[in-house]
């Protein structure tokens, strides 16, 4: 039986103690990332995907969530949070808000052209009866920032990532924009049922539609794949 | 008279490998039948979890009193109808000018949303995967006991928030406070968290094992 061999202390690692330069500074920085993905070869997509999904997630929150410091002069203990706090607010303003208002028009609009009297405010759409307000969650941002993070992570060529990522977005756009219009009717007109259909049965649906998206993206990768390998034999 | 000579499904049938389709086809089903069991054991869940996070609290916490109280009384304590169960902090300190002990509503929770409805998604995404019934049941099990963990910890996140707003003795702008109060308004208040954390625990215990290179393969 071969037995693996272990030296005391890996080569580059070496080279990183004696080279006192930047370049031999960032080799062995390199070095180390390889020597970690190594002790986990087929780990190594999954350390992208999550490690991606965490940053991603963690820079989504800090941006668009509704930041409250409890105390608003502990931004000059903690520049940080005030820096936070200043950057989600330049997102929302910038950014998330304009992205929700334009969901309620859409979706206002679409509401007209089929007989209702909604009528967007901001990002609220109302009528004499009843009134919803597209928020955070309600944008379907979530579940396109998991397909972005999937779609990245996973190892295809960058022209493959873009037309994915521009079609699937545009996919989960869509069906967010009928999925708030279902719900001003369901709301409208079958109360009772609003909670169950807002809260568990669209979410689910939302994440099925990624699901379906990535897997179907991965074929037309696969299938990228095969028609170049036929055109080089 | 005939239309058209083609299968109506043949289009979906060709947008996804059969293993996808069937994958998707059980969550489709699975999903929802496990939705139902709110309905049997609703009662039950909810009386496991109070039961659950009681226990938990009070071996963990010995500062303050923290109590899960299945609570039907919404209006009394500000939450909305879908909330039926309500965890509520109580210390030493906080009295009222009769010397009464007094609490506060640390977090309103809609049991079957909250837990179940992702506990149910978790289940249906194992059952549903095509791998051996014992590794479905037991990864199932292991992430379910994880969720509920996680539950708990966005719990005691909310518990101290809401401790730490009230009790004259936590130091305001402590980075304890301000992480404290980062954590209370993005992963406490998370509502795609109840699709996404399960999702995510999924893709975690199904990712494929790297192929091990020991003695086996080196023979």
């Amino acid at each position: 039986m071969a037995k693996i061999r272990r030296t005391k202390r890996p080569p580059r690692i070496a080279a990183r103690e004696s080279g006192s330069d930047g370049a031999a500074r960032g080799a062995a920085a390199e070095s180390l990332w390889r020597e970690i993905f190594q002790l986990a070869p087929g780990n190594r997509l999954a350390l992208r995907f999550f490690a991606t999904f965490g940053i991603l997630a963690l820079a989504y929150f800090a941006a668009t969530l509704d930041l409250k410091l409890k105390d608003p002069e502990s931004s000059g203990v903690h520049p940080v949070a005030a820096g936070l706090t200043g950057a989600n607010q330049w997102v929302r303003q910038t950014w998330l808000e304009p992205y929700q208002r334009g969901i309620a028009a859409l979706s206002a609009a679409l509401l007209g052209a089929i007989g209702d009297e909604a009528k967007a405010q901001g990002r609220e759409i109302r009528s004499p009866a009843f009134a919803v307000t597209v928020t955070n969650g309600c944008d379907a941002i979530e579940p396109s920032l998991l397909l972005a993070v999937a779609m990245l992570s996973f190892p295809a060529l960058w022209r493959e990532k873009v037309v994915g990522l521009l079609l699937g977005m545009l996919a989960i756009a869509a069906l967010n924009i009928v999925r708030v219009v279902t719900l001003w009717l369901v709301g409208l007109h079958w109360r009772v049922a609003f909670d169950v259909i807002h809260f568990t049965i669209w979410p689910f649906l939302i994440i099925v539609l990624t699901i379906f998206v990535f897997v179907h993206w991965l074929r037309y990768v696969a299938r990228a794949r095969g028609a170049s390998a036929a055109v080089a034999a | 008279m005939v239309i058209s000579t083609r299968n109506p499904f043949a289009f979906s049938r060709s947008l996804l490998p059969a293993d996808a389709r069937r994958f998707l086809l059980r969550l489709l089903v699975w999903f929802p039948a496990l939705l139902f069991l709110w309905l049997p054991l609703g009662a039950v869940y909810r009386t496991t979890l109070i039961k659950a996070g009681n226990a938990a609290f009070a071996a963990f916490s010995t500062e303050r009193e923290v109590s899960f109280l299945h609570h039907t009384r919404w209006a009394e304590i500000g939450v909305t109808e879908m909330a039926d169960v309500a965890v509520l902090v109580r210390s030493p300190h906080w009295r009222d000018d009769r010397g009464q002990k007094q609490h506060v509503l640390a977090k309103a929770v809609c049991t079957f949303y909250q837990p179940f409805t992702a506990c149910a998604f978790l289940l249906a995404l194992f059952l549903a995967s095509q791998i051996a019934w014992r590794k479905r049941l037991w990864k199932g099990g292991a992430a379910v006991v994880a969720l509920h963990l996680a539950m708990f910890a966005v719990v005691a996140v909310d518990v101290s928030y809401a401790a730490g707003s009230l009790d004259p003795l936590a130091q305001p702008g402590s980075w304890m406070s301000t992480l404290t109060t980062m954590l209370h308004f993005s992963v406490t208040d998370w509502p795609a968290g109840v699709f996404m954390v399960p999702l995510l625990l999924w893709i975690f215990l199904c990712w494929p094992r790297p192929e091990r290179r020991s003695g086996a393969a080196a023979k």
